[in-house]
């Protein structure tokens, strides 16, 4: 096996103009077709001219390289958006983990590649590696394998895939996607668009003559997609392993990797199944692909999961039944508490009442005010001279006062901060499971969007204190989803008045989580933020962890 | 007269190969060359994140000035270093000097609640692969173009045109192969 990147390029170029030239005839018996039946249609002779026949391939070959530079034109993003990939976000551990571990990569296939890291938002496990003509090449890995692999597993599927666009297997796999499967996806979605009996439905009337052309052509490109597929040979997954394997010098990761992804969710359903070429393991259970046989090699992209195992034990001098064992294994927790969440770097003689254990108390001035521990933004004042109580956070110097307690010290380079919806005082950056979350000081409750609520929930750094564990079990216990759901229709909500979005100024919206988990959350309604109090993003996140059964979980 | 064509025939095709054989050889030290400069590359970003570190947890480790003084010191005598054998020397101390700093730290518990020193110590993680996937793909490069210029036919260029065979990239004790395992 050689691992000069020249030679392999040229077996590479050979699959790309096959695929080209299978274009080009697939045009040609469409054109003909055409013409045939239209000739049939019209009673005229079935014998064409030379000058006919030249004008059809003519034609043919034009489509076909409309087609191929249309299908190929900045292909990397395309697929991107197809398979829902974003870029990393900075503040995130895990995230920064990945970076690092795909520029490792990069220095041990000699460091001529630019792979830029993405990360699929979805808990489902797979990666997948995509590269276009322009020599931009990408990997991206979902949520789930960033949560649940160690440092060499994830090493060692990132290698995979780095060796998948080092040898150009990407490139081929990435312009036969392209080609035909992206086209697919957003046919699938088309026709999704009437089947789900929309706005559309109603607009265009004729429902029938739409779906029944939609599938018509979703046919057609699927069967010219099955048709390409024997180009785009199986057995470059197992070369693939054990180039990655000869970059990383450790199978046993890689088995262990391709075993976890086999195990759990693949993502089937979050990114079309006509893609699946791209992945390391297919994302449907396809059962041509855990099957040997010539029909197997010829349409399936990916080889039996169990044999692709099995050499990687061959190679690491493990046998299956030890492996077998290893995995039966409890994983093991991390057992510390969740840790209370370390902060990071981010006047007058009036005299006021404060209301504290059922009592007005006071008059103090704003410097007794700020020795008082037990005022919080929400306790309630009133100033000397008034009678109107209000909560202290309306009043702009004890806001203030309070703002520098919590170490907010002002605008950092004119950026003004987000604000508590409840307290009104500026939100910290805080580390929470890998993720950077913005959070309230004084009432701990935090501020988090749908990518990072993701995230948090498929990671288990933290172990839950007791009160949350049975506060989850309590929930567990009497709450019945189907009651709620029928009480509360699709969307339980009240809106908040005086609550607003931090980011947008939109109200806030009280609502479950979502009716599977029943946790009380404020959400914005135009961007989706969602405002948890203290404790309940992990509450939620315990309801979510005791649905995963225990082998499944994070090791 | 056949003969005589056949004879420039050959004389031609050989010359011809022996062209294409040298530039091959031309070719792959100049891969020699970015394969080191990768290494160096990496090198250079332990060196530089060696200072922070030490920075980081000189607070917690009050007690250990000593192991944290051995590091600092191994880290300017690699910077020093500019030839192979003494920078591979010098690199290898400071890994073992890194090493000994990680077993000290394994006994300060406050450390490892440190958000800082859990984001240097994945750089550091990070750095550690890295030089350890350079020195392989140089090795490999290495040892390529040493089988070239050793093996027949190529072997008659390499020694026309005085093409050396290449040291290695290593790490003499075998029992320090393994990259130290950053763990606080």
């Amino acid at each position: 096996m050689s691992f000069t990147f020249v030679e392999i390029e040229k077996s590479k170029t050979h699959t790309i103009t096959g695929l080209f030239w299978t274009l080009v005839v697939l045009y040609l018996i469409s054109t003909y077709a055409l013409v045939w039946s239209f000739r049939l249609f019209l009673g005229a002779s079935l014998q064409g001219s030379f000058l006919q026949i030249l004008t059809i391939v003519a034609i043919a070959l034009l489509a076909a390289t409309i087609h191929w530079f249309f299908s190929t034109y900045q292909l990397v993003s395309r697929m991107l958006v197809a398979v829902r990939a974003r870029s990393l976000d900075p503040g995130d551990t895990y995230h920064a983990r990945l970076k690092n571990v795909i520029e490792e990569v990069s220095v041990a296939v000699g460091g001529s590649i630019v792979l830029e890291p993405y990360v699929i938002s979805t808990p489902a496990m797979n990666a997948c590696a995509v590269s276009d003509f322009s020599g931009r090449s990408a990997i991206a890995v979902t949520e789930g394998v960033l949560a649940r692999m160690n440092r060499a597993q994830l090493e060692s599927v990132v290698a995979h895939e780095a060796t998948h666009i080092a040898s150009g297997d990407s490139l081929t796999k990435s312009v036969f996607c392209g080609l035909f499967a992206l086209h697919e996806e957003a046919l699938k979605r088309f026709s999704g668009l009437f089947s789900s009996r929309s706005g559309l439905d109603l607009l265009l009337g004729r429902t029938g003559v739409w779906i029944a052309f939609s599938l018509m052509i979703l046919w057609i490109v699927h069967a010219a997609r099955r048709l390409c597929e024997p180009l785009i040979s199986r057995q470059q997954e197992y070369r693939a392993d054990a180039l990655a394997v000869r970059l990383t010098r450790d199978p046993l990761s890689l088995a262990e990797a391709l075993r976890l992804i086999a195990g759990h969710w693949r993502g089937v359903g979050t990114y079309g199944e006509s893609l699946s070429a791209i992945f390391i393991l297919d994302p449907g259970i396809e059962r041509l692909s855990e099957k040997e046989g010539w029909q197997a090699d010829l349409f399936s992209t990916h080889p039996p999961t169990e044999h692709r195992i099995e050499i990687l034990l061959g190679m690491a001098h493990v046998g299956q039944d030890e492996f077998d064992s290893r995995r039966m294994q409890p994983p093991q927790y991390h057992q510390d508490p969740v840790p209370s969440r370390v902060p990071q770097p981010s006047g007058s003689d009036t005299r006021w009442f404060v209301w504290l254990d059922g009592d007005w108390q006071g008059p103090w001035p704003l410097e007794r005010l700020s020795e008082l521990g037990t005022l919080k933004p929400d306790t309630w004042i009133r100033q000397q001279a008034q009678a109107k109580a209000s909560p202290a956070y309306q009043d702009p110097f004890i806001l203030q006062m309070l703002q520098t307690r919590y170490g907010y010290s002002g605008p950092v380079a004119g950026i003004t901060p987000r604000i508590c919806p409840r307290c009104r005082v500026a939100l910290t950056s805080v580390l929470y499971e890998g993720v950077t979350l913005d959070e309230c000081p004084a009432c701990r409750g935090c501020l988090v969007n749908r990518d990072q609520v993701s995230r948090v929930l498929i990671r288990e750094e933290y172990s839950f204190s007791d009160s949350i564990t049975r506060l989850a079990q309590t929930i567990e216990a009497i709450a019945n989803p189907q009651r709620v759901a029928k009480r509360y229709g699709d969307f339980p909500f009240s809106a908040m008045k005086d609550q607003q979005c931090p980011v947008c100024g939109a109200s806030m919206v009280r609502k479950f989580y979502t009716l599977a988990y029943l946790v009380e959350v404020e959400q914005c309604w135009m961007c989706g933020l969602t405002w948890f109090d203290r404790d309940e993003l992990e509450l939620l996140q315990c309801l979510y962890e005791r649905q995963v059964p225990e082998d499944r979980r994070a090791v | 007269m056949v003969i005589g064509w056949i004879l420039i025939g050959a004389i031609v095709l050989g010359v011809l190969w022996g062209v294409a054989a040298y530039n091959g050889l031309v070719r792959s030290r100049q891969e020699l060359k970015s394969a080191w400069s990768q290494i160096d590359v990496q090198l250079k970003r332990r060196h530089d994140l060696i200072p922070n570190l030490v920075e980081a947890v000189r607070g917690y480790l009050t007690h250990e000035r000593e192991t944290l003084e051995k590091v600092t010191q191994a880290r300017n005598q690699a910077v020093r270093a500019d030839n192979l054998k003494d920078k591979a020397q010098a690199e290898n101390f400071l890994t073992q000097t890194l090493r000994s700093l990680f077993a000290v730290a394994e006994r300060y518990p406050d450390l490892k609640a440190n958000q800082n020193i859990l984001v240097l110590q994945e750089e550091l993680t990070s750095t550690e692969n890295r030089i350890s996937f350079a020195r392989q793909f140089y090795n490999d490069q290495t040892m390529r173009f040493n089988t070239a210029i050793e093996t027949v036919p190529t072997n008659l260029i390499a020694n026309l045109t005085g093409f050396n065979k290449v040291e290695f990239f290593e790490i003499e004790d075998p029992a320090q192969r393994e990259v130290p395992s950053v763990k606080f």
